[in-house]
């Protein structure tokens, strides 16, 4: 309990040093600002353009609240998939890694607490977009269930940090330290960008697709959302080829798959990344200093 | 430091390879409790790789080990959280844009330390380090050396009973180097930490070194103390001959010993005799032989360096009979 209490308080710590120096760069502030709200305005255009003639049903009618959910489940994945690699990356180069490893500190502890500048970065970039999107381009929402939202975020947050750790172990297991990383590249950049659905219900895929959605939390976390959040969705017709096969509700069948998907990608996570720390251990590619 | 009671890290038979390159091969060394034991090396020799290896951030291939009791090889988490490490680069750890405190303050509780005995914790090593008036100045604000101190702050913040220094003046300037070298030998004395010591500087290790550990191409050449490798190893490098010749006499000795680069000033010549071979008796042969009359001879006795590299050129190995 000590230990895990041990962990928390680091992560806490961590928080602090990052805010300290996420706010150290005025500069910074501003042009991040000015770069959430250049970006979600771009994305609302095209969103208005391609959303006259979108068909999102059984999503509601809204498609600006459609995007707005990808848009935020976009931010929550980009930060926790995208981040573990160049987390673990950093530490590495600025030589840290070597004080961490040699501390009480889990693995994963710093990984985490470092994570956390972009959740600065990142994070508030959901609410920006509900406030953007209900403010100037017509977006509304439902908070039906509201328990069910939050934990429905929560297991994508999971999963994709799950995929990020496995991303995250390629650094130290395939002793890939400069470079694209091919683990992300290939889930965040190709997989994930084509099949996940911001933009477009996944009904609209090719089969091959959409049965390859099925592989990424993202799809089930959306397809949950929507029904969830965009007025007039509806929660009870099956869009997904699983929840067509399986005869469960939908938001049940999303929220089984969030779980199971959860549980699996954060376990491969750590353990990949375990056996990586443990490879490097052995070979001598654990540590920058020489 | 003369008394030092128990072994607290002992190695038997480490072999460590990088593809077909031997790393370190055989090693065996044991580290008393409260010494300074420092590992000279030139580039490659094996020094970082050993530090490594009893860190516990690297595994042997073969050989084994405790450190402070702990199995090297089965409680390698255990040893990892209880030791601390200064590696070479002056900025590790220390991060520019928080303070000289909130720096200390991070690493506190990353070590395990909570609330107001971390804080407690922190001014007193502030104050040890010399760095307590400076501690809401930026670290970006504040020199090199006391960067460098900051980070040694950093490793002793938990009192660890075994601190690696991986070169901790490398790039500092004389004056934060004899800063950094009083305070390491500070830290021994106030916590009785048992100190592992990389360096390339032969003054550094010559004061600071209980013993010194000698590696060659991953090869331990020798361990013994600074006195007892001098007491095996004296003879005089430098040798000055003040003498009466004339000029066709010091003009033939220049040419004849040319091997032993002499000079001669003010009536005195001056060789590099190598250690351990009959140089001397052959200048003063030929001294003697030309009728020089020899006034005065005195010699500078070999340093740290001599040794070194008599040792690492010979391949000296510490029984070996002298």
């Amino acid at each position: 309990m000590k230990y895990l209490i041990n962990q928390v308080r680091s992560v806490i710590a961590f928080s602090k040093r990052e805010y300290i120096i996420w706010t150290s760069y005025k500069v910074n502030i501003v042009t991040w600002i000015l770069d959430v709200f250049i970006n979600s305005t771009l994305f609302f255009m095209l969103s208005l353009l391609m959303g006259k003639n979108t068909n999102i049903a059984p999503y509601g009618s809204n498609y600006v609240s459609f995007v707005v959910l990808g848009l935020s489940a976009y931010y929550i994945s980009y930060t926790n998939l995208g981040d573990p690699y160049d987390r673990v990356a950093r530490i590495y180069w600025n030589g840290t890694m070597d004080l961490y490893l040699l501390s009480p500190l889990s693995l994963i502890t710093p990984i985490i607490g470092i994570m956390y500048r972009s959740v600065l970065d990142d994070y508030p970039r959901v609410l920006l977009a509900f406030l953007f999107g209900w403010l100037f381009f017509g977006a509304h929402f439902t908070f039906y269930q509201p328990v069910t939202i939050i934990l429905v975020v929560i297991l994508l947050g999971i999963s994709t940090f799950g995929i990020g750790m496995i991303s995250a172990s390629s650094f130290f297991l395939l002793n890939l330290k400069v470079g694209t990383e091919p683990i992300k590249f290939i889930f965040q950049d190709i997989i994930i960008a084509l099949a996940a659905g911001y933009f477009y219900p996944i009904s609209i895929l090719p089969y091959s697709l959409q049965i390859l959605s099925l592989t990424l939390p993202h799809t089930y976390a959306l397809d949950a959302l929507r029904r969830l959040m965009v007025p007039g969705a509806n929660v009870t017709v099956p869009v997904l080829p699983l929840q067509k096969v399986l005869n469960i509700r939908p938001i049940s069948l999303d929220l089984i798959m969030l779980t199971v998907m959860s549980f699996l990608f954060i376990y491969l996570g750590f353990f990949l990344y375990i056996k990586g720390i443990e490879k490097a251990r052995r070979n001598g590619t654990l540590t920058r200093w020489q | 430091m003369s008394n030092f009671a128990e072994n607290i890290i002992n190695l038997s038979n480490i072999t460590k390879r990088f593809g077909s390159e031997i790393a370190l091969n055989n090693v065996n060394i044991s580290v008393k409790k409260g010494e300074i034991f420092t590992v000279l090396g030139k580039n490659g020799a094996g020094k970082t790789t050993l530090i490594k290896i009893i860190c516990t951030l690297l595994l042997p291939d073969s050989g084994k080990g405790t450190v402070l009791g702990y199995d090297l090889l089965k409680e390698d988490k255990k040893i990892r959280a209880n030791v601390s490490l200064v590696a070479p680069t002056v900025d590790v750890g220390v991060d520019p844009v928080l303070t000289v405190y909130e720096n200390l303050m991070f690493w506190a509780v990353v070590y395990g330390l909570e609330g107001a005995e971390a804080e407690k914790r922190v001014k007193e090593t502030l104050k040890i380090l010399g760095l307590y008036e400076a501690r809401d100045r930026w670290a970006m604000e504040i020199s090199a050396g006391m960067r460098q101190k900051l980070g040694i702050g950093r490793a002793i913040l938990v009192r660890h009973p075994i601190l690696f220094l991986d070169e901790p003046t490398v790039k500092l300037d004389v004056e934060s180097k004899f800063t950094i070298r009083n305070f390491i030998k500070d830290v021994r004395e106030r916590f009785g930490t048992t100190i592992l010591l990389t360096t390339h500087y032969y003054d550094e290790a010559e004061e600071l070194s209980d013993r010194i550990m000698i590696i060659d191409k991953g090869n331990v050449l020798t361990v013994d103390t600074l006195q007892s490798l001098k007491a095996k190893l004296s003879s005089a490098e430098t040798v000055y001959i003040k003498a009466e010749a004339s000029n066709e006499q010091v003009k033939s000795i220049l040419s004849m010993f040319s091997r032993f680069m002499p000079q001669y000033k003010n009536g005195i010549f001056i060789f590099k005799v190598p250690i351990f071979t009959n140089g001397m008796e052959e200048i003063l042969k030929v001294f003697v032989e030309k009728r020089i009359n020899i006034v005065e001879i005195s010699g500078k006795s070999p340093g740290l360096e001599e040794i070194f590299f008599f040792v690492v050129g010979t391949g000296y190995k510490k029984d070996e009979k002298l």
